[in-house]
């Protein structure tokens, strides 16, 4: 199976994220995973590497509820941008919302390939990176 | 010789018999050879009015009248010198001048010589014959003159075998053969054969005394002939006259009459009128064949009494017609009252007849022209227009509101055809008051609603459209009432713009949908709060909770005790994160169900005073400059508990976005505005991009800014503050320039 090299998770939560980096790393299907704590600093770190493949993530891992710009913010500028990108990313947002209106809403945007509910166990991580690496 | 009619007769002897019967019978003469008189007898004496002495002895041609030419003389000279007997007509002439004719026998008396000796002469009087013959000439003459100068045709005489004995008249200026050349003639030879045959056909009638008349044409003109037998004075038939008129004008006439007529006719009929007019001194009326049909009667005859016609009309209508016919005195039209006619078969119909005197009328015999129209129908349908005219007035005044229809004359000038008896109760105006002046009804459009009603009315006008328009009007006592018009405007000719309005009270109506909209607001709101509640749930209660799990799931896999201690020390902060975001729920629902949070007047600047005593070390740390102005609202009408909150959580902000390029300035200001009073507190801070944070920026835990100090939780709490006093919160932002925030206090 053909590994992923970089992977970014988007989240605010310190714990969440520690947790995460620990259970992707033991699948040891991705090469370097780098964390962002806001949708800002995520567009930020995209545009600076726009044209670097080797850098560029495959998957993003993308919250919803940020603060300074949260995901949908994120996914609005993120459709502005990606015409510019080197690479095509596949972005999963991955959440705490059980609302309907957050599903029916992440549903309605073609850029996001899906819609995950934390908690994300170890099994989730593998199928959602293994669709990713298919895609 | 003896004289004299007494001359006494002598007997025996013949001779003399003879001569006494001649000399009573005659006129004697005796004249010799030269013509002397040599012997007259009494007879003579008396017819010549000569004596004997005064004749014996002249030439007898002292008698001459003159009346005989030469050759009469010649003729009568030669006969008696050769010896022979003369006879004939002669007229002399007496003494005194008179004529008489006598019927003359002359016999010459021979010598011996065979010379005449003398002449005897015997004459019979004949002048009352002569006299006769003479006057019939004359008659004869002068019926040939009355017979010529016939005008416009020609008499004639024709005796019973039809010998033509005597014709003329300037009828024969016609035909190329004079009157002379045809007498004598049978009629045969002078007429046309088919009159000739209806001659020869009726001439037993005309012989048995009829006068007989028939009509010819011919050579392109009417001839009317007429056979009339004559008699003489004996009564004995004479035979007949036959009188010929050219009657080719007078027919032509009677046509053009008869046409006329007909045409007339035709335009009674066409236009469903009668005519009629009357006799007074015989008390007819005469009709028109169509006044008849019209009034059921006979068309054919048309003379009819007054009384009969009397009989026709409706028992109740005779008097006013009877009333009405004695006015006619001048000669001005006179209109009937409507009358109703009864005709034969029990139909009743309406009339209406007009009438004036004929010009040919005079004091004693008055001659009246009148028409008469069947005006039934129009009656029934004008009195079906007047009900469903009444229907539709009806209906329009059983609709609660105002029913209007109007013109407009130029811009000012307007008129009310109709209003109904809905308008008293919804304009609450009298319906007599509306009547007069329209504006009545558009001086009570509510002010606020005057631009887009006259607006709208206008276009209407203008495009000739329908008209829709929801205002209000205002009663006299102050109270309003909302109103929903519809209105169709229509251009007439010369006339202006004819509208039809129809106006409603939809007040009721309003007020449902006031009430609507109010719940639709509520509903609206609450569910916004549903939805931040479910927000508040999926992210700041779910995500601490998430993490625990999480971590404990750790904990249990993990076989390294310090790698387990790492994540139990984890566990702490989130703990008191999921803690705090609780107890910030709790005070925001207790804001929201506060019923028992109660208003007091406050006096802002000494609030504001203990704010500011708080952020003594922030203001001073920072060296901010905060300016307020109460002097519009010195006291505010609120929970002081709420306005101290307010204050504090957005000047608090304030202080912690400030710029660290620039020195804090803060302004805090009330206005009075009706009955809200507005808060701004306006800084020249960090700003926020509200492109972006809009919809989030009264929300739970949000953050904008990456300052250690951010939390998310003050603007939630203030929303839920201003909102639990029904008041609105809301703020502009430039990004490095500064915010300011809105706060609306009600019922102040």
């Amino acid at each position: 199976m053909k590994s992923i090299k970089n992977l970014l998770l988007v989240d605010d939560d310190e714990i969440f994220t520690y947790l995460t980096r620990k259970t992707i790393e033991e699948t040891k299907l991705v090469d370097q995973i780098k964390v962002l704590g806001n949708g800002q600093d995520a567009i930020d770190f995209l545009e600076e590497v726009a044209k670097n493949e080797e850098l560029l993530p495959e998957v993003i891992l993308l919250d919803i509820n940020m603060p300074i710009l949260d995901g949908w913010g994120f996914l609005e500028e993120f459709i502005l941008l990606k015409p510019h990108l080197e690479k095509a990313i596949t972005i999963y947002m991955v959440t705490t919302s059980i609302s309907p209106h957050d599903y029916e809403r992440a549903k309605s945007i073609s850029e996001v390939s899906d819609f995950v509910i934390k908690p994300v166990t170890k099994s989730g991580f593998i199928n959602m990176l293994k669709n990713a690496s298919v895609e | 010789m003896e004289e004299g009619s007494n001359t006494r007769f002598t007997p025996g002897s013949l001779e003399n018999a003879y001569q006494q019967a001649l000399d009573k019978t005659s006129i004697v003469a005796i004249t010799d050879a030269q013509g002397r008189i040599t012997y007259v007898n009494d007879k003579f004496c008396e017819i010549s009015e000569y004596a004997r002495e005064e004749l014996i002895g002249k030439n007898h041609n002292i008698l001459k009248s003159g009346y005989h030419d030469r050759d009469f003389y010649k003729d009568l000279w030669g006969t008696i010198k050769k010896g022979e007997v003369w006879m004939g007509q002669i007229k002399n002439k007496t003494k005194h001048g008179g004529s008489y004719w006598v019927q003359t026998t002359i016999v010459p008396m021979m010598g011996e010589d065979n010379q005449p000796l003398q002449y005897l002469s015997f004459r019979i009087d004949i002048t009352a014959q002569k006299m006769s013959e003479e006057k019939l000439e004359k008659s004869w003459k002068q019926l040939n003159i009355l017979a010529e100068n016939f005008p416009n045709g020609s008499v004639s005489l024709i005796d019973p075998e039809l010998n033509l004995l005597l014709t003329g008249g300037a009828g024969y200026d016609a035909v190329d053969f004079a009157p002379e050349d045809v007498i004598g003639k049978t009629l045969d030879s002078v007429l046309s054969p088919q009159t000739y045959a209806y001659i020869k056909e009726h001439l037993p009638r005309i012989l048995r005394g009829e006068t007989i008349t028939h009509e010819i044409y011919a050579r392109n003109r009417h001839y009317m002939n007429t056979y009339k037998p004559v008699y003489d004075e004996g009564g004995v038939l004479y035979g007949f006259v036959m009188v010929v008129i050219d009657v080719s004008e007078s027919k032509k006439a009677s046509l053009i009459l008869k046409r006329n007529n007909e045409l007339f006719a035709i335009g009674e009929e066409l236009a469903q009128i009668g005519s009629w007019n009357v006799n007074a001194s015989t008390r007819e009326i005469i009709f028109s064949s169509n006044t008849l049909r019209l009034l059921g009667q006979d068309p054919c005859r048309t003379n009819r009494s007054f009384e009969e016609v009397f009989q026709w009309i409706h028992p109740d209508d005779r008097h006013s017609l009877t009333d009405g016919f004695r006015e006619i005195v001048s000669q001005k039209i006179l209109e009937f009252p409507e009358f109703r006619v009864i005709k034969p078969d029990g139909e009743e119909r309406v009339f209406k007849s007009l009438c004036k005197k004929d010009l040919s009328s005079n004091d004693d015999e008055i001659h009246v022209f009148g028409v008469l129209k069947d005006i039934t129908d129009r009656k029934k349908k004008e009195l079906e227009l007047l009900e469903s005219k009444e229907i539709l007035s009806n209906i329009a005044d059983s609709i609660p509101g105002l029913v209007m229809k109007y013109v407009e004359y130029g811009k000012e000038e307007a008129k009310i055809q109709y209003v109904s008896k809905g308008a008293e109760m919804l304009w609450e105006v009298p319906k007599e008051k509306i009547l007069l002046d329209v504006s009545i009804v558009w001086n009570k459009v509510h002010q606020d609603d005057l631009p887009g009603f006259l607006k709208s009315f206008s276009k209407a006008r203008s495009t000739q459209t329908v008209w829709n328009c929801e205002f209000r009007i205002v009663m006299d006592d102050g109270r309003v009432k909302w109103v929903n018009a519809i209105g169709t405007p229509k251009k007439v000719q010369g006339q202006g713009v004819l509208w039809d309005i129809l106006a409603l009270d939809v007040s009721a109506r309003k007020l449902a949908e006031e009430n609507i909209e109010k719940n639709l607001r509520l509903v609206t709101f609450q569910n916004t709060q549903l939805l931040d509640f479910c927000n508040i749930v999926s992210h700041n209660l779910r995500s601490p909770l998430v993490n625990m799990s999480m971590l404990i799931g750790f904990i249990e896999e993990s076989e390294d005790e310090s790698e387990r201690m790492e994540y139990v020390a984890k566990l702490k902060p989130v703990i008191e994160g999921l803690n705090e975001t609780f107890e910030e729920l709790v005070e925001s629902i207790q804001i929201q169900q506060d019923n028992e949070v109660k208003s007091e007047y406050i006096d802002v600047e000494e609030c504001l005073r203990k704010i500011i005593s708080g952020f003594e070390g922030q203001i001073a740390h920072s060296n901010a400059l905060i300016e307020a102005d109460f002097s519009q609202v010195p006291v505010l009408y609120y929970p002081p508990k709420y306005l101290s909150s307010i204050l504090h959580n957005l000047i608090s902000n304030a202080l912690k976005y400030h710029s660290p390029n620039r020195r804090l300035k803060v302004k805090i200001k009330m206005s009075r505005l009706s009955h809200k009073v507005l808060l701004t507190i306006t800084d020249n801070g960090l700003g926020i991009d509200l492109k972006k944070h809009q919809n989030n920026l009264f929300k739970i835990r949000k953050v904008f800014h990456r300052h250690p100090d951010a939390k998310g939780f003050g603007l939630y709490i203030t929303k839920a503050q201003v909102d639990a006093m029904k008041g609105r919160i809301w703020a502009e932002s430039i990004p490095d320039k500064g915010s300011t925030f809105f706060v609306e206090f009600n019922n102040q």
